[in-house]
């Protein structure tokens, strides 16, 4: 388990995701124990996001109750790992065929490997920022604000997990032969490459147009999907004014209830 | 006792100056960032303490009743400090290291906890205006208010300040890598953005001289953010 924490360390250090080190156009990590650890890292989020009930109590019958707060609690640090995974798990097929399709070399594992990867990189962040969110969801009444809240630290996790994706996959769909043919690069320039992080583009090679098309159908693929996820998974902060249920009725979309929200802060 | 104290002055000094931390910033310095931490833990401690003594230098409490209110706000001002360091800094961390500053970690940890040991010095520097302006103006509603706004204003030329320090010393090793005084930035940010709703939740800090003394108030659990959109609100829309 150590180890497996200690590799989503290197992806974010950009260790795992330097070209020398991805020969056979893929990286070197284990999908399955880095998996475990978005469980995990979603999971610690989705209890920061749950904390806002438990603080606040959520009606229940005529009476608000600490039960239900607990409840939702739970809920939340259970859904919000199967958002990531269920939405990796349907979009998955169609992402890599689509890879296929416009000719990039990625083969399945490697997809995959990238995917969680890239998904790490966004859980981690969103844990990183568990704390804050946490501590606003305490001490704030305001359930739009708080909504909103999570929506934009959401947004700025999955921004900096899509720089990731992207220049990982920038470098994963590069020439090989530039890297095994290049010039020896002497000792400080080997150090500055080192001191480069996973977010930092190689700005030698523009962005291929394969890559380019793969990123932006992933994105979209991804992104929607994802959000209609979240929309059929939520409660995830839990309204103080409705009872606590695991799933909410199917109606509206997550664009509207977010406008709701901040007019509803406005207001 | 007299070489202690200007042992004590001169490491002030040299955190003023930035010289702490910055000579050699790639060493070990946890003694140093121990040092940072007392001080800011002192200086906010100090300042806190004059924070609190508006009801006793009002004029409206004796010393022994303002005793509470000064020492709950010499407990809260450190405090305030170091929780929103602690909030703070996992993301801070997280993020430096995917714009590949990791092997910087030590010494941005140390930049930010100078900062934050500049920002205290200078409010303890403010302490003797805060007193001095307490014992000059007397109590009404009025001057309440106002001693409410010259500490936020002390506040606020306490961290500007220290920002403005730090940024002047990053330059000094970072040429021509802009990633530190980015993070830097995003640290204010995040730190700025943690820390009004800290003070806001923290308060009081002055203590009305008219009210109970309590650690927190009653109706504390409230969000900075939501009460300045309905002033803000309320000054736009009068009639709303």
């Amino acid at each position: 388990m150590l180890n497996w924490f200690r590799q989503v360390d290197e992806i974010l250090r950009g260790e795992k995701t330097r070209t020398e080190r991805m020969d056979s156009a893929s990286l070197d990590i284990s999908a399955g124990g880095i998996a475990v650890v978005v469980v995990v890292l979603a999971g610690i989020y989705g209890f920061s996001m749950g904390s806002f009930a438990l603080a606040r109590g959520i009606e229940s019958g005529d009476t608000t109750t600490f039960n239900a707060g607990w409840m939702q609690m739970i809920a939340s640090t259970v859904k919000m790992p199967l958002l990531f995974m269920c939405t990796l798990g349907i979009t998955f097929p169609s992402l890599y065929v689509f890879n296929a399709l416009v000719g990039s070399r990625l083969r399945l594992p490697a997809v995959m490997r990238l995917l969680i990867a890239a998904l790490a990189v966004n859980v981690t962040v969103l844990a990183s920022l568990g704390p804050i969110v946490a501590f606003f969801s305490v001490s704030t009444p305001n359930y739009p604000f708080v909504l909103l809240l999570n929506v934009a630290v959401c947004a700025g996790a999955g921004f900096l997990g899509l720089a990731f994706l992207l220049q990982t996959l920038h470098r994963l769909s590069g020439p090989r032969e530039l890297v095994e043919n290049a010039e020896p690069i002497d000792a400080i320039a080997r150090i500055e490459q080192t001191k480069k992080g996973p977010l930092h583009g190689t700005h030698e090679q523009p962005l291929g147009r394969h890559v380019k098309k793969v990123f932006f159908v992933w994105l979209f693929v991804f992104g929607v999907v994802g959000a209609q996820m979240g929309w059929v998974l939520r409660p995830f902060v839990g309204s103080p004014h409705k009872e606590f249920q695991w799933l909410r009725p199917r109606d509206s979309n997550f664009l509207e209830a977010v406008n709701n929200a901040f007019w509803s802060l406005l207001s | 006792m007299k070489s202690r104290f200007l042992e004590v002055v001169c490491f002030l000094d040299a955190i003023l100056r930035n010289g702490v931390l910055i000579d050699k910033p790639r060493n070990s310095n946890s003694s140093r960032l121990r040092k940072l931490l007392t001080v800011i833990v002192f200086c906010g401690l100090l300042y806190g303490i004059a924070m609190g003594s508006y009801a006793w230098l009002a004029g409206t409490r004796t010393f022994h009743d303002a005793c509470l209110q000064m020492s709950y706000s010499g407990i809260k001002v450190p405090m305030l400090l170091l929780a929103t360091f602690a909030l703070t800094w996992p993301a801070f961390a997280v993020i430096s290291t995917l714009f590949g500053l990791r092997d910087d970690m030590s010494l941005l940890t140390g930049l930010v906890m100078s900062s934050q040991a500049t920002g205290a010095i200078i409010l303890l520097s403010f302490s003797p205006i805060v007193l001095f302006t307490y014992v000059s103006v007397g109590h009404s509603q009025t001057t309440y208010s106002a001693a409410v706004l010259l500490n936020f204003v002390f506040f606020a030329v306490a961290s500007l300040a220290s920002h403005w320090r730090m940024r002047r010393n990053i330059k000094s090793f970072a040429t021509g890598d802009h990633r530190h005084a980015i993070m830097l930035w995003f640290w204010v940010i995040l730190y700025g953005f943690a820390g009004i709703q800290m003070a806001w939740i923290m308060r009081p800090f002055v203590g009305q001289p008219n009210a109970d003394t309590t650690f927190f108030r009653a109706e504390s659990w409230d969000n900075a953010y939501v009460k300045l959109m309905e002033i803000a609100k309320s000054l736009i829309f009068p009639d709303d």
